[in-house]
């Protein structure tokens, strides 16, 4: 059984705020990951928990243990670096052997858990190589094997994937997601891709200039966005968000909110939520359809065309608003391409349509 | 035409060296006629013994086996010294955080204004104070702080890349292992270099021994030159003195041709 809870964590450097009030509990064998664009801390949060930084407030907690002063070696924790961080003079075999050494295991006992790790991994035959000579996926199998070979209670993951190429780094991808399921090892992983992030989380946290946007399932924070940020960050091509103007509100019945060019019709309880009138709408470009007859709810105007085979990704902007407003995206299937300047009849389910508060940019509920 | 260049700037500097290997090589009365002959002579192997057997009044009483000796232990002393303390001081001043580290940092830096000629009289004092004339700690001691040195390891530890530590530092290596572990091993090339740099640099001194050796039997050989040329009867014995600078350019080729590898590597190598 291993947990971990962070409680009002805080981080700050000299006057700068880096991470504020950070509160998430990661069960026994979940795989946690923090995804959010560089420069909002999640670095930083993962290195408070590893122990190489300090907590300037809040409480980090293993195993219901406070670690706030315990050293990272003796927090019972492995971490996965970015740059892979092997000791380039040392080989395979003594890479994953030294924190082994370092605790005190006998000769015999690293050799059998090296080998054994080597195993899991398909190293063995690079035990005896440096790490100079192997390939960037080899690198960061044996910066995995590092980790693993201490059997930690908490795997720690800094953006490991990211100096990959994009072939490999699909295929670790999916290494790493069979060998924590297969280890069961509560692990936590920082990345800023949030491919990665959707395909390898239990759950997932959004973190967004230091503070947690949301923290749910991958489809659950694909579904039902918990604000504007987490709508446009998370799904490619991101969300589609309009900024509108509530023209009609009711809590019984169908309000409408309008945006230049277009007019959202919504159930009244939802918009009636709002602080004001202003709203933002949210859809996604996944759920929009080309309608048939005169059923169309938008008109969307093509400006750019992008062709990927097995679908189509048509730029634009809605019919008659300005040169300068808000892209919108809309994706097609492959089969469908439309001319540039074009304009397209779209129509889509009432249940498709996300709002949020103008002001705050913070989800509305329909409950 | 930079080919021109190259070889009029290699003339330059091999004709002295040349002139140097002639002289070796033939007998004294050869080496004082003039035109100064420009083939080397048969005299090699008899100058040779002559420099290391003879005690004549000619060539100043010193074994040259001896001054070689003085020499080799000054130089290796200042090599070794110069870095280990550098090692040691680039550490703290990358690793460890502690109040006036700048302070301390710009301390050893000013000290590069300072070479031995500067601060050559207090040192003098106070090495004399000590007790330390005409001892090798007193020949070595005061040339062993070094800023080049500390410089140029904080630079080779300023690129290796925080992680490395942290990594280190999760497998539960102490400052000290961390040291000898891995910063060592990795600073391996840039030692080396250092060493070819710092022991040319011990070997070459000439002030230094000059002022603290009084007793002939500390005399190192590049200072010892330079006693040859004060014989009393008035004829130095060229021959013998160009044989005694030939030795004096030895060791530091040997240095220089064993390590130049890892030497080169130390001064280019960029990967971590």
């Amino acid at each position: 059984m291993t947990t971990l809870a962070l409680n009002n964590v805080s981080k700050s450097y000299d006057a700068e705020n880096v991470l504020s009030d950070v509160n998430f509990e990661v069960a026994d064998g979940e795989m946690i990951v923090i995804v959010g664009p560089s420069g909002c801390g999640k670095s930083s949060l993962l290195r408070m928990v590893a122990g190489l930084e300090p907590i300037t407030a809040g409480e980090v907690l293993i195993n219901g243990q406070v670690v706030n002063k315990v050293e990272p070696k003796d927090r019972d924790i492995a971490m996965v670096f970015q740059n892979y961080a092997l000791y380039p003079h040392m080989t395979v075999f003594a890479n994953m052997a030294y924190g082994l050494k370092l605790r005190g295991l006998s000769v015999d006992a690293i050799k059998k858990r090296v080998t054994e790790t080597a195993l899991l991994l398909g190293l063995e035959n690079l035990l005896e190589r440096k790490p100079a000579a192997l390939s960037g996926g080899q690198r960061q199998r044996v910066a995995m094997g590092r980790a693993i070979v201490r059997k930690p209670a908490i795997f720690l993951f800094d953006e490991p994937l990211s100096n990959l190429d994009a072939k490999l780094r699909v295929r670790m991808r999916l290494e790493i997601k069979a060998l924590q399921q297969r280890l069961g090892v509560t692990s936590l992983y920082v990345t800023h891709d949030q491919v990665e992030a959707m395909t390898l989380a239990d759950r997932l946290i959004i973190l967004n200039d230091g503070a947690i946007e949301q923290i749910d399932t991958p489809m659950k924070v694909y579904q039902r966005p918990a604000s504007t940020y987490v709508a446009g960050f998370i799904g490619t091509p991101p969300m589609n968000l309009l900024k509108c103007r509530v023209v009609s509100s009711n809590k019984n019945e169908v309000s409408v909110v309008h945006h230049e060019g277009a007019t959202f019709r919504l159930p009244g309880g939802r918009v009636a939520k709002a602080s004001s009138d202003e709203v933002t709408v949210g859809i996604r470009p996944d759920h929009l359809v080309i309608s048939e007859g005169n059923q169309a709810k938008l008109q969307c105007a093509v400006q750019a065309i992008e062709t990927l085979g097995s679908e189509t990704l048509v730029h634009g902007r809605i019919a008659e608003t300005p040169e300068d407003s808000a892209p919108f995206i809309v994706k097609l299937d492959g089969n469908t391409l439309p001319r540039i300047g074009e304009v397209l009849p779209l129509s889509y389910e009432m249940d498709a349509l996300h709002l949020f508060d103008g002001n705050t940019g913070l989800r509305l509920a329909s409950s | 035409m930079s080919h021109l260049i190259i070889i009029v700037g290699l003339l330059v500097i091999a004709f002295p060296v040349w002139i140097t290997i002639v002289a070796a090589t033939h007998d004294s009365v050869r080496v004082t006629q003039v035109p100064f002959p420009l083939l080397p002579g048969d005299q090699f192997f008899i100058n040779l013994k002559a420099m290391f057997s003879s005690r004549e009044e000619a060539i100043g009483g010193i074994p040259v086996g001896m001054m070689m000796l003085n020499s080799l232990v000054m130089a290796l002393m200042i090599a070794t010294g110069k870095i280990c303390i550098s090692l040691l001081s680039a550490f703290a001043i990358v690793y460890f955080k502690f109040r006036f580290r700048m302070f301390f940092f710009w301390m050893i830096f000013v000290t590069l204004m300072l070479p031995v000629e500067v601060r050559i009289l207090p040192t003098f004092e106070v090495v004399a104070d000590l007790g330390m004339l005409n001892t090798y700690w007193g020949l070595t001691i005061p040339l062993i702080a070094s800023a080049t040195a500390t410089f140029m390891f904080r630079q080779t530890f300023l690129s290796i890349p925080d992680e490395l530590l942290e990594a280190a530092r999760i497998d539960g290596a102490g400052p000290m292992r961390f040291f000898f572990d891995i910063l060592l091993p990795i600073s391996r090339t840039s030692i080396a270099a250092l060493f070819v740099i710092l022991f040319i640099f011990g070997w070459n001194q000439y002030l230094w021994p000059l002022l603290i050796t009084t007793e002939k039997s500390m005399y190192t050989i590049v200072m010892g030159i330079k006693s040859l040329l004060e014989t009393a009867d008035g004829e130095p014995a060229w021959h013998i003195i160009m044989m005694t600078a030939l030795m004096a350019m030895l060791p530091p080729v040997i240095v220089v041709l064993c390590m130049q590898n890892l030497f080169v590597k130390g001064l280019t190598e960029t990967e971590k």
